[in-house]
């Protein structure tokens, strides 16, 4: 595998009796929420240089809404933050409706930016063990009836 | 009105726009993408400060197969402008990198290499960014198919191949 042209620059430790040393952070690191790779080139305890690799939660959403009707991204929409689903979801049903030239009822209106506002509580409130608080059962409630209500 | 005064600075540079939906966009010629992106990024009329995405659309019937779609947004001026460049496929899939004018381009460029091959001329660092080094392939081009599968470890059916043997 070739190096990336930047990364295979030379860097010089500051202490001249020292080198630098390279340590790959990989994708699942307890520190690192979430999976990304740093490349890490350090000097002693600095960090002299730093690729980063992403693409380790790349679920190829983008191919797999081409393959069917606008109804069924919305899965896909959901998963995009799985934090915060009700965002991404009110923001695909915009666009539809943008494209459609249609406008949704005032209490659909209401409820997603309800919903919207909840996801993003739960957003800012991530536990790093898991969902307590009930934060997948408000999702999938929500997810339904602002779909009923959209339609 | 973006598109007026765009329209009386470049002329023949913008083959055409439209203004639908309350979006705006223009398809501009790929030779002076260049100077069209540094008025639209420094000159004070239009100052759009924000690239937000760089993505292609892959149009498998028609002759220049590839549409380069740039979105831009102003902060200042509260404006928002889609660009489009048309490419073919081959050795033609290439446009001008936008990097020297919005810094964002760098991955959002890289990302667009990956997904669908065109080429993005002066980039400091075209690689693949979301998929591994040695895949093979642009997936979101339209003939390549969605149930591929290129696992770069090679994957075995527990069922059919057990790894232990069962009693």
């Amino acid at each position: 595998m070739p190096l990336p042209t930047r990364w295979s620059q030379k860097i010089e430790a500051s202490d001249p009796t020292d080198e630098i040393m390279e340590l790959q952070m990989g994708p699942s690191h307890p520190a690192a929420h979430g999976t990304i790779k740093f490349n890490l080139k350090l000097d002693g305890e600095r960090v002299a240089d730093c690729d980063v690799e992403v693409g380790f939660l790349h679920r190829a959403f983008e191919k797999m809404c081409e393959q069917g009707t606008w109804t069924q991204c919305f899965p896909y929409t959901d998963r995009l933050n799985y934090a915060s689903p009700c965002i991404n979801n009110v923001g695909f049903a915009l666009a539809v409706e943008k494209l459609l030239g249609i406008e949704a009822p005032e209490r659909a209106k209401y409820l997603r930016v309800i919903m919207s506002e909840v996801s993003r509580i739960t957003d800012h409130h991530l536990p790093w063990d898991g969902g307590q608080r009930g934060r997948r059962g408000h999702g999938r409630l929500s997810h339904d009836r602002r779909s009923r209500d959209a339609l | 009105m973006v598109i007026e005064r765009l329209k009386e600075k470049f002329g023949a540079g913008i083959l055409q726009s439209s203004s639908a939906l309350g979006e705006d966009t223009i398809v501009i010629d790929r030779a002076q993408a260049p100077e069209i992106f540094r008025t639209l990024h420094e000159d004070g009329d239009f100052a759009f400060e924000f690239l937000i995405d760089v993505t292609a659309v892959d149009w498998p019937e028609r002759t220049p197969r590839f549409d380069v779609v740039y979105q831009l947004k102003s902060l200042s001026r509260n404006l928002r402008l889609r660009v489009k460049i048309r490419v073919g496929a081959g050795d033609d899939a290439w446009v001008s990198s936008a990097h020297p004018f919005w810094k964002s381009a760098d991955w959002l460029e890289r990302e667009c290499f990956d997904m669908f091959g065109i080429q993005f001329r002066g980039h400091p660092d075209l690689r693949r960014i979301l998929l591994y080094d040695t895949f093979v392939g642009h997936p979101l081009r339209k003939d390549y198919p969605y149930q591929k599968r290129q696992p770069i470890v090679p994957e075995i059916d527990p069922i059919t191949k057990p790894l232990r043997p069962t009693k």
